[in-house]
């Protein structure tokens, strides 16, 4: 088995390639290209695999994470698409939960709506809150509105009516007939009905969901499409896999349509995931991933080697979408971010960000405020010398002359100032990692922080002490751990059923053969994705509440098992969710849950060519503990093997990242190669 | 952002350096929002945990603000003003580690008995070096109506329990008599013990976190960093005052009534900017009113944060030290600052109106505020009903929002919950499993933003129609025309609100606030106002004009009126 991981960022596309046969894994980074960026994979592609000796021909995966849904949702270069809504529901899109994005914002800008009202149609159909008709749908009446707006010019058509999840039957009979429509007036409509898209109540974040969908797919399905085409054309005859939002993986005819906003988070799914894979081979099941790239950190929990999944998300805009996705926390706070003060004199730094461009001072692309980035290259933690091998030379001159700026506003020394900078940032990660822990009752003490993305490695060790976290973890190549999570991750399936049952009545057998239908459902795509039954593995869960509440929570069962049990367990998940729990309270299960892993072949993690000549150097590195220049060892990580130790201050080197070990912390170099700082030292 | 203000000689001045002061401010903040997340995951009620009416805040040792978060902008302030109250109440020697104290009395610095306040010393040692402190919504507590609030209540003892700041802990051990009591005395007591453990166990998390920064930092540093923190905050408003230049505005908003009679209630307001400080002077506003629509002391504070927060600097963060250039002239005994016993429970709304005047009087003289008025009315339905699967008593609860003003920029929102406000509509699917009310629809009300050049947004129409018996209350303001949302600027008011009962025998009753018996087949029809215009609409980009129409957001047969025929002939094209 020969596969490829390739994950599309906003500056590099990293590919990964892993030939099974050989134990052999391959990397390289070429850069995005944000316009084509199938034209960017084919190139990564067909370099990597050159570099490993191979033919395309040779490969049998190529798995992808891709930001192209994402950019498409941030740009709002979204399809053209109209909304046909049954009685009461043509407005919902647009007042959505009422609430103004901006509270502070007198003069607020426009909320952005996915679907004008003009192309919002609605017409006579109605069912109750149990599902049974109340209102006939209008059949001539949604016949005439879908001509309207195909002669408004949509591409695609969201089905929106209440209780839809419920009885669908109208929405379905409404898609009938706008194919019908389609059809006969000859022009191409992709359509898909809410129903299809998400089985939740509350009509909001159905209808956006739907909506979102039918303006997604008309620009997806041709991309996923052209990559596909095009890296067959280079003589790739294997499958097409891509991420989804919920850390599972799924083939690229499973992408497009009815799928494609299962797309909008591919990327940073793929980081959790593969901080997954790399702590399990370590034997680490409790982790917090640590992305850090040049505009935003994201910060993702990991319990008992599952990365918690939520099934709703809110897009940039606030605009909600259901779907099962990783619980991702992002903040404003990267390379980039900027250090400004405020008209009272206090230092801030960020949300704002130089980003890739303008970019740092030290870039020399023209960018003229302080950053992250300047204040570590003035304290002598990244490589003047350069980043990437060279390929990205630093001006120290110029960050030194923007820090001091700001230094003299603040009445101290260049590298204090910078050292605040730093600190600053990493106090806002901080906060945020506690703010990530305390939602779900998380204790700090009981997990792994992991170093990911380009900056990760200069942080991760000071916010582990500062969070009393007790363990950090630096894979071999933090870069690239997205596109190594893309190796790994298993092809999923997830289905809902919604329901309303008392737990209280609950019928074992009705759950039962409930449960196996739904098995039955998913196991089929699985099936259908060319799956070996032997490889697969369910798991079921219920929603439950406690009567007179609204939100549920999704507790993991196992067919078959006694309904006490369950609701034991419910009331026990309650208490680690929510904090407290009412065993005896009257409950409501109001939803089936199952999903389907079916698993691929795991790669063995990356392996390491012979240690490279110790070349170390030492450089002068500003360190607070010290309150000044400790010359400091400078190590490339090519250097270091497997029952290596280190004691800082050191600075590990290497193409994809930095690592600053700060004065009296040890790291050991684990049998994978990972970088291990244990031990909370003062 | 601004970054660009000088400095000036404090920065040599300071005895702790600034880096010190961000980093150890960013903790706080940390602090704050950790408090924030853990309260909202332990709380009980929906209201606090979906509609995240709960605040956090940590204070000085002498009882000033350092940090507070906003999710809501109502209660903004809130713990800054009791917190005075309490220590005057409690002298420093009386205070011990692990005393948690509790109030919501609105006459010892609350806004209304609903929100519930705890603060808990923190302590190095023997020594006060901080308090911790939150507050949270709770859903009854007592009085004469269910959910506590009443716009017919006639003084503060149809309001409920009030605590005066007692302690809730003594020595760590919590006062059981105090709860015991607590919990006999409220509609929902599973809820509110509950929410009250839930802010307990936030305010100690905040306190253990306070511990580890007190043992990284030093008592000592910690002071002056929050020291320094609340003077920055104090420079940055000044500097944002004082890059306006100096003027004054006046205004005057009306309530629709006192919620027993039917004379419309004055606020009058007077802004005046000079230099860096700014009065808000309330002489001239009504006296307080026989109503529970009282604005009490603190509520009406709130407002005036909230507007000044959100006219001259909406990214600062709020400590002590962004109030104090501000002065606030509140008459006694007046429906924004009543005297002792007023019923003040629905205060919302009059604060609603206090911070719509407060921007009505600052446009007339602060450039580039450039806005019209907003719908303030709030329209709730709140129904005891059955459930319509269980039979058991259950009450429904719903605000609408409606039209913010148009700006200098843009039209105004539709549909939104403005100013202090900011809570979700309720859900169709949800109100229909929960409760026998079906929902007909929900839909913009087409024309109801005023006319201008940028137009007011549009108000909500949702038509409920009961499918059994309910106990039901409505309330709204802005459905008199001359109230409605200001235009501004040359622009047109808002369409006002608007509330009829259509009964299954034929009756129609408009309705402002009323408490009535509905059956089955009865409806409620609710639209709320749309927000004000701004600019001549004669100046309207005749793309926005055909977009308008195209959408059904204005009809044609209201163009002609509100646009002028040049408009309309741009259209026949």
């Amino acid at each position: 088995m020969r596969k490829i991981g390739v994950d599309t960022g906003g500056t590099f596309t990293d590919c990964v390639l892993f030939d099974e046969e050989r134990g052999r894994v391959v990397v390289e980074k070429v850069p995005s290209q944000p316009a084509n960026p199938e034209q960017a994979i084919l190139d990564g592609v067909q370099r990597v695999t050159r570099l490993a000796g191979l033919s395309l021909a040779e490969i049998d995966v190529i798995a992808h994470g891709t930001t192209i849904a994402t950019n498409i949702v941030i740009e709002e270069t979204y399809a053209r698409a109209g909304v046909l809504a049954t009685s009461g529901c043509r407005d919902v899109l647009e007042i959505g939960t009422q609430q103004r994005p901006q509270p502070y914002a007198l003069m607020h800008a426009p909320k952005p709506v996915l679907v004008p009202r003009d192309l919002r149609a609605e017409v006579a159909g109605r069912v109750d809150a149990e599902g049974n008709p109340l209102v006939p749908l209008d059949e001539d009446a949604a016949r005439a509105a879908v001509r309207a707006l195909l002669a408004e010019g949509v591409e695609a058509l969201a089905i929106t009516g209440l209780f839809s999840f419920l009885a669908p039957m109208q929405e379905r009979r409404a898609a009938a007939i706008a194919a019908e429509v389609a059809a006969e007036v000859g022009q191409p409509l992709y359509i898909v009905v809410s129903s299809d898209v998400s089985r939740e109540v509350r009509e909001f974040p159905r209808f956006a969901t739907a909506a979102i969908n039918a303006s997604l797919a008309p620009k997806l399905d041709p991309y996923v499409r052209r990559l596909d085409d095009e890296l067959r054309d280079s003589g790739f005859a294997g499958e097409l896999l891509i991420m989804q939002s919920s850390g599972g993986i799924a083939t690229a005819q499973r992408s497009m349509g009815e799928r494609a906003h299962h797309l909008v988070l591919s990327g940073p799914a793929a980081g959790v995931v593969g901080g997954v894979d790399v702590c399990a081979q370590a034997g680490i099941g409790e982790l917090i991933t640590l992305d850090v790239g040049g505009t935003s950190a994201d910060i993702g929990v990991v319990v008992g080697q599952e990365p918690r999944l939520q099934f709703e998300m809110d897009l940039p805009n606030g605009t909600p979408l259901q779907v099962p996705n990783l619980e991702i926390e992002t903040i404003g706070a990267g390379g980039g971010s900027i250090a400004w003060i405020d008209a009272g004199g206090a230092l801030q730094v960020g949300p704002r960000s130089a980003g890739a461009r303008p970019g740092p001072v030290c870039f020399g692309l023209g960018g003229t405020e302080p950053t992250v980035t300047d204040a570590q290259v003035v304290l002598g933690r990244l490589n003047p010398a350069g980043l990437l091998a060279g390929g990205l030379r630093l001006d120290r001159e110029a960050a030194v002359a923007a820090i001091a700026t700001l230094a003299d506003r603040l009445g101290m020394s260049v590298e204090d100032a910078a050292m605040g900078i730093v600190s600053v940032m990493e106090a806002n990660m901080a906060g945020a990692i506690r703010r990530t822990a305390a939602r779900n009752g998380d204790d700090l003490r009981d997990f792994t922080l992991v170093a990911a993305g380009g900056a990760g490695g200069l942080s991760v060790a000071a916010l582990a002490r500062d969070l009393a976290i007790p363990r950090v973890l630096v894979p071999r190549h933090p870069g690239l751990l997205s596109a190594a999570g893309l190796l790994n991750a298993p092809l999923r399936h997830d289905l809902t059923l919604p329901i309303l049952i008392a737990g209280e009545a609950l019928v074992p057998d009705d759950l039962l053969s409930r449960q196996a239908a739904l098995e039955a459902e998913v196991a089929r795509a699985l099936h259908d994705d060319g799956m070996p039954a032997e490889r697969c593995s369910f798991g079921h869960a219920l929603d439950i509440r406690y009567f007179g509440q609204e939100f549920s929570v999704t507790t993991p069962v196992t067919p078959g098992e006694a309904v006490a049990d369950i609701l034991d367990r419910f009331h026990v998940a309650h208490e680690r969710v929510y904090g407290h729990s009412a065993p005896g309270d009257r409950t409501e299960v109001t939803a089936l849950r199952v999903n389907g892993a079916g698993a691929v072949n795991a790669m063995a993690g990356f392996d390491h060519a012979a240690p490279a000549e110790a070349k170390s150097r030492t450089r002068r590195v500003w360190f607070a503990e010290a309150a000044g220049y400790v010359d400091t060892p400078v190590v490339p990580r090519e250097a270091l093997v497997p029952g290596d130790s280190l004691t800082g201050p050191a600075i590990v080197e290497q193409l994809d990242t930095t690592i600053v070990l700060p004065p009296g912390r040890r790291a050991q170099v684990d049998p994978r190669a990972c970088l291990i700082i244990e031990g909370i030292a003062e | 952002m601004t970054a660009t203000a000088p400095l000036g000689t404090n920065a040599i001045d300071a005895p702790i350096d600034p880096v010190t002061v961000a980093v150890i401010g960013a903790a706080l903040r940390a602090v704050v929002g950790e408090a924030g997340e853990a309260l909202r995951r332990s709380a009980h009620s929906p209201i606090i945990r979906e509609m995240l009416d709960y605040s956090c805040a940590l204070f000085d040792a002498t009882g000033q603000t350092v940090s507070e978060d906003a999710n809501i902008p109502a209660l903004l302030g809130s713990m800054t003003y009791a917190m005075p109250h309490l220590l005057a109440e409690n002298p420093p020697e009386t205070i011990r580690p692990g005393d948690i104290f509790i109030g919501n009395d609105p006459y010892r610095g609350c806004t209304h008995t609903l929100d519930i306040h705890i603060f808990a010393p923190v302590f190095d040692g023997e020594r006060l070096v901080g308090w911790v402190g939150n507050l949270a919504h709770h859903t009854d507590i007592g009085g004469t109506n269910p959910g506590t609030e009443g716009f017919a209540n006639q003084s503060i003892y149809e309001e409920g329990l009030r605590f005066p700041w007692v302690r809730l802990m003594e020595d760590g051990r919590e006062n059981t008599a105090l709860m015991r009591y607590f919990e006999n005395n409220t509609r929902d007591p599973v809820s509110s013990m509950g929410d009250i453990r839930a802010q307990i166990a936030s305010a100690r998390l905040a306190l253990r976190r306070l511990d580890g920064l007190i043992a990284k930092y030093g008592a000592d540093r910690l002071g002056d960093a929050m020291a320094a923190r609340i003077e920055q905050s104090e420079r940055r408003v000044r500097a944002m005052l004082s890059a306006v230049p100096d003027g004054s505005g006046r205004a005057e908003g009306f309530l629709d009534n006192d919620g027993l009679r039917d004379d419309p209630v004055r606020i009058a307001v007077e802004v005046t900017l000079a230099g860096d400080r700014l009065v808000v002077d309330f002489t001239g506003t009504d006296p307080q009113l026989s109503g529970g629509m009282n604005a009490s002391r603190t509520a009406t504070l709130a407002a005036v944060i909230f507007a000044v927060k959100a006219i001259f600097d909406p990214e600062a963060e709020q400590t002590a030290g962004s109030l104090r250039p501000v002065e606030i002239v509140l008459p006694e005994g007046s429906a924004v600052n009543p005297a002792f016993p007023a019923a003040v429970s629905l205060r919302h709304l009059a604060a609603q109106r206090i911070t719509d005047t407060i921007v009505r009087a600052a446009a007339d003289f602060v450039p580039g505020l450039e806005v019209a008025g907003s719908f303030v009315g709030f329209s709730s339905m709140a129904a005891e009903c059955r459930h319509p699967r269980t039979g058991l008593t259950v009450v429904m609860a719903d605000d609408l929002g409606g039209g913010m003003g148009g700006n200098g920029r843009n039209d105004g929102l539709s549909g939104v919950d403005p100013y202090l406000g900011n809570v979700g509509i309720l859900p169709m699917e949800i109100c229909e499993r929960q409760y026998p009310i079906r929902i007909l629809t929900t839909e913009f009300v087409p024309d109801s933003g005023g006319p201008g050049q940028h137009r007011g947004g549009l108000g909500i129409r949702r038509i409920y129609e009961f499918l059994d018996r309910a106990d039901v209350v409505f309330y709204t303001e802005q459905t008199r025309a001359e109230f409605a949302p200001w235009g501004a600027a040359g622009g047109r008011p808002g369409q006002p609100a608007r509330l009829v009962l259509e009964q299954a025998d034929g009756r129609c009753t408009p309705v402002m606030k009323k408490r009535v018996l509905v059956g089955p087949g009865d409806r409620m029809v609710t639209e709320t106002a749309g927000g004000g215009g701004w600019g001549d609409p004669a100046r309207r980009d005749p793309g926005d004009v055909i977009r308008d129409l195209r959408e059904g957001k204005v009809t044609i047969e209201a163009l002609s009126g509100a646009y002028g025929a040049a408009t309309s002939s741009d259209v026949d094209k």
